[in-house]
């Protein structure tokens, strides 16, 4: 592997272009399997060097400045071991010589650790090195699948590999992998330029202007950009909006991993399809077909849809005749099912539910409906709903999961909730009825829109807490990674929208009405405790997310609390004050009393009495506890935290210095030091079992100066 | 070009390039995939090409022959070839142009698609081809059959040939499909689909069906003890066709689906295994001069070579050597 240093001249950087062709990967596959790679050539060369692209017929890897030599030390024996009598080298430093492949006269003497070695400086061939670990990295690469295809061979990939670049300067490298020897030939288009084409050198750019004559676009970030501005020039063209943010960038993303030369394309369909909810017409376009809708300036959708193809096409006119059929005949079967399904109302539709499993452990769809219609008149009224909208509640809870019955649903699972509110509006519910069942699955991801009427406020905390309390009961907790039911999903749905639309309200009683149909009553209390637990991790890093330090939220969530918007709302305020003198006197405060109760019998003992007050400092204390607690009360019902704080070390920082500089609290009487230790505690307790256990910042006093 | 000149083509294409030319299999099948053909052919290690055309029965999809894009019954052509060969792809192209689809004029596409069959406990990997946007091949590298890991790995191409003949007639309605000249595909097949939607959607005898399948599941068994994979999977083929025509009645509800899927699956590997060990005891069995099954069938390689050349004769000369 390693050859021993000649002492020529450092020899001049070299590029490394490695390109792994194959039968067309996944789309999805190729990101992942690229940051692989990358990860794999940061042991041969320098990191700014790397390049990696993907297109749906080969996985590329181009590093710059890779040295083709390297110099490694090797360290032999210690130096005074080294030399014979007559001062030359002995069997021991000629034996380690010989086992790295030199002679004696190329050892030299280095020192380390102030003793001197013996070394010698040999030469890597990265070459050679990289050569040699090929193999072991493409099988290494992982994929969500992947098959075997070669008799008697177990090596597995994405899909079949057919041809291998590996060049570094204009030296081919010599691998063989998966039955494949590399070259220097590389592919073009699959039908436009298929070669093969031959690479002098591994020189990313002339490898990356070759396929582009060939028809090949090599960097997926390219391709996207060249379907996003192609798709943005032809909707302009017909009049429409330029760009539709969200589905264009997911879509173009998805579509630049199906072609290697994108080309837009445009066809058109028969006007009567716009009838279809909008939803619907843009769901058959892009679920299947990966087409781009257009919309118009009003937002209305125009009778035209956008084909990214594969390849410079002269003549598009067949490939739009060919799309526009298949289009037809798939809109065709959505206005089958959009007749079929209104012929049936949500209402009647519920019983058909019995059928369709929600989880085999939580029985099927109908049993849920009726749990939410259990569950929803609780959350209503936590959200203070008028009769009307608890009335509204109940019936969108009622017909919640009826669209699942529909054909429609059945055919585009994606559309659940869509369908539910289109169908509710076409039976002549209310609107917010209506609404309320497309909102249940609010929000469905990141920067989604959250519920806006109550009823799907109410619903969708409803359908999400059931959800939870259903398979954690049944123990069916994530762990790690692996959340299959997407339960942290429906937690963090609790959490956005409870504080992005300002919910404030207790959240226990609405999980122990959801406990109570899974669980005995002797667990109830368990199962509570464990989806707020559950919940409140989620708030955690949500939190977080913000810029919350989390020793800030560790000392807010300290104070029990049930109400998310109100644990949010000290967190937010303790971290705006982070450093502020008057926070830090507070802490000084919590801390003081803390350390002195720390330890001692619970904090619930018998209140502080005045008559055991003996010193003039523990008498001042004790007034203004007396004066300060009712107003500080008062402070923080209303939630005016930041007077509450401010008052709060403005009524105790001076007399608990006084107190501390003047009274022995261990003192020998025993009712007196209790006495004492009641008071502290109850000073403590004023502040840290409602806004915040700030002796929690403790330890990070100095690190953080709260 | 009509319904039958697609299937001759696609036919005498394969046939030329080494594939045996078989005959559709005499039992309803939900796809060519379920054909004795396919399902023992890629089984084992012995070469294996073969193209048929295979009539499939897929009882929920009748629409009463209204639907001008759904059939109870459509016809594959189905490619099995074991090894497959290295330019598989490139020979399945190659057949396209021989159709009429210029793939510089058309938009051809291998989109992802894992293809799974839970009955037959079969599994693999490839793609959906496109043409325009139209699905028209499913091409699989089939990984697994009758729960048993492949090796060698068999290519397997279904040309669904109502969707090519529509594209390559611009036809938007498979019941104008022109079968021959003068014939068209709703003359010969309209009445069949209006029959048998009505039977599979409405007057199918449900006792009869189940009583049907749990006698066709007993039979596999028995006969699996008598080392007759073939009946056996016969009976494999029923049960299944049983389970399709209930389940398009409504008559199968979720939790009783996977338990008669279950069923389906295990006799198919049953009937796996059973060919296999049939196999190995057949080549012992020679040596010993003892009368048992006959070894694993086989037919010459298809190779990479003869992708473009005329190999019409190659089977007709390996077969005087």
């Amino acid at each position: 592997m390693s050859k021993r240093k000649t002492g020529e001249k450092k020899a001049a950087a070299l590029d490394l272009l490695i390109e792994i062709g194959t039968e067309e990967l996944p789309a999805s596959y190729v990101g992942p399997a690229l940051e692989q790679l990358r990860a794999a050539a940061s042991a041969w060369g320098p990191a700014d060097g790397i390049d990696t692209w993907g297109t749906p017929r080969r996985l590329v890897l181009a590093v710059r400045k890779v040295e083709p030599y390297r110099t490694a030390v090797v360290w032999g024996p210690p130096l005074d071991r080294a030399r014979d009598d007559k001062g030359g080298w002995n069997r021991a430093a000629i034996g380690f010589a010989r086992s790295r492949g030199a002679a004696a006269s190329e050892l030299t003497v280095g020192e380390k650790k102030g003793r001197k070695y013996l070394k010698l400086d040999v030469r890597r061939d990265m070459g050679r090195e990289i050569a040699a670990a090929l193999p072991a990295v493409l099988e290494s690469l992982n994929f969500p699948k992947s098959m075997r295809w070669q008799p008697g061979d177990r090596f597995r990939f994405a899909r079949p590999i057919r041809w291998l670049v590996c060049l570094l300067g204009d030296r081919v490298l010599d691998v063989t992998a998966a039955g494949v020897k590399s070259g220097r030939k590389t592919r073009g288009h699959r039908f436009f330029a298929p070669g093969p084409w031959k690479l002098s050198s591994a020189n990313p750019s002339a490898y990356r202007k070759l396929l582009q004559e060939k028809f090949v676009i090599v960097d997926p970030a390219e391709r996207s950009r060249l379907i996003r501005s192609g798709i943005a020039r032809r909707r302009r063209k017909q009049g429409g909006e330029a760009v539709l943010p969200g589905l264009d960038r997911e879509l173009a993303e998805e579509v630049s991993g199906l072609v290697e030369y994108p080309r837009v394309i445009r066809g058109g369909f028969d006007p009567r399809f716009l009838r279809l909810p909008d939803e619907v017409t843009v769901t058959v376009m892009k679920s299947h077909q990966r087409y781009f809708p257009v919309r118009g300036e009003d937002g209305r959708l125009r009778p035209w849809f956008l084909i990214v193809a594969n390849g410079p096409f002269a003549a598009p006119t067949p490939i739009r005749r060919g799309n526009e059929r298949v289009l037809k005949a798939r809109l065709a079967d959505a206005e089958f099912f959009w007749k079929e399904d209104l012929a049936v109302s949500l209402s009647d539709r519920r019983p058909r539910l019995a059928g369709i499993v929600f989880h085999e452990k939580l029985g099927d769809y109908l049993e849920k409906v009726k749990r939410l219609e259990k569950l929803v008149p609780k959350a209503g009224r936590l959200l203070e709903l008028s009769p009307g909208g608890l009335e509204r509640t109940s019936r969108a809870a009622f017909l919640s999961k009826s669209d699942l019955t529909t054909a429609m649903v059945a055919e585009f699972t994606e559309l659940q909730g869509v369908m539910g509110r289109e169908y509710a509006r076409r039976g002549g519910e209310d609107e917010e009825v209506a609404r309320a069942l497309y909102e249940q699955y609010l929000p469905r991801g990141l920067g989604d829109d959250l519920p806006r009427t109550g009823a799907g406020l109410a619903l969708s905390l409803a359908d999400k807490i059931d959800t939870l309390a259903g398979f954690l009961g049944a123990g069916l907790k994530p762990s790690g990674s692996v959340d299959p039911y997407g339960l942290r999903r429906q937690a963090l749905g609790v959490v956005k929208i409870i504080l992005g639309r300002s919910l404030s309200f207790p959240l226990e009683p609405l999980l122990e009405e959801a406990a109570r149909n899974f669980s005995p009553s002797a667990d109830r209390a368990r199962l509570r405790e464990e989806i707020l637990d559950f919940i409140l991790t989620r708030l955690r890093s949500y939190l977080e997310g913000e810029g919350i330090r989390s020793y800030v939220i560790q000392a807010v969530f300290s104070a029990p609390g049930d109400d998310l918007l109100d644990l949010a709302v000290r967190a937010r305020l303790l971290q705006k004050m982070e450093g502020s003198r008057v926070l830090r006197a507070a802490t000084t405060v919590v801390e003081r009393t803390h350390n002195i109760i720390r330890g001692q019998e619970p904090p619930a003992g018998p209140e502080a009495e005045k008559n055991l007050l003996e010193e003039a400092a523990e008498k001042e204390l004790y007034s203004a506890w007396r004066a300060a607690a009712p107003e500080l009360d008062r402070l923080l019902s209303r939630r005016s935290y930041r007077k509450a704080v401010e008052f709060y070390a403005r009524s105790f920082s001076r007399p608990l210095s006084r107190f501390f500089a003047e009274v022995m609290v261990n003192v020998a009487d025993p009712a007196v030091r209790r006495n004492r230790m009641a008071l502290l505690a109850a000073i403590n307790r004023l502040f840290s079992e409602r806004l915040a256990d700030l002796s929690q910042l403790q330890f990070n006093r100095g690190e953080h100066l709260l | 070009m009509n319904f039958q000149t697609l299937i001759t083509t696609l036919n005498e294409f394969w046939r030329r390039r080494g594939c045996l030319l078989l005959q559709p299999y005499d039992s309803e099948v939900g796809a060519g995939t379920f054909a004795p053909a396919t399902f023992f052919g890629v089984l084992g290690g012995q070469p294996w090409s073969v193209v048929y055309i295979q009539p499939s029965r897929r009882p929920s999809d009748g629409r009463y022959g209204e639907n001008p894009n759904r059939l109870y019954q459509h016809n594959q052509c189905q490619v099995i070839i074991k090894p497959a060969p290295e330019k598989i792809q490139d020979i399945y192209l190659q057949s396209l142009f021989r159709l009429g689809i210029d793939p510089r004029r058309h938009d051809i596409r291998f989109v992802e698609d894992d293809w799974e069959s839970p009955t037959l406990g079969a599994s693999g990997l490839g793609w959906e081809v496109w043409c325009d946007g139209l699905e028209i091949t499913q091409f699989t590298y089939f990984q697994q059959m009758g729960g048993l890991e492949l090796d060698p790995v068999a290519v397997e191409l279904t040309y669904g040939l109502e969707r090519i003949a529509m594209f390559l007639q611009g036809e938007e309605n498979v019941f104008r499909l022109a079968w021959a000249p003068g014939v068209d595909y709703g003359t010969i097949r309209r009445r069949h689909e209006f029959e048998f939607s009505r039977y599979s959607f409405e007057e199918a005898d449900l006792d009869l069906w189940r009583d049907f399948f749990d006698r066709s599941e007993r039979e596999c068994l028995s006969l699996l003890e008598r080392d007759l994979c073939f009946p056996a999977y016969d009976f494999v083929l029923k049960a299944s066709h049983a389970f399709n025509i209930l389940d398009s009645r409504g008559a199968i509800s979720v939790s009783e689906r996977a338990n008669y899927i279950g069923r389906i699956r295990a006799l198919a590997k049953g009937c796996a295994t059973a060919y296999l060990q049939a196999g190995e005891r057949g080549k012992e069995g020679e040596e010993d001069g003892k009368k048992t099954g006959p070894p694993p069938r086989s037919t010459p390689p298809v190779r990479s070579d003869q992708i473009v050349t005329d190999n019409e004769n190659r089977l007709s000369n390996q077969a005087n050597e």
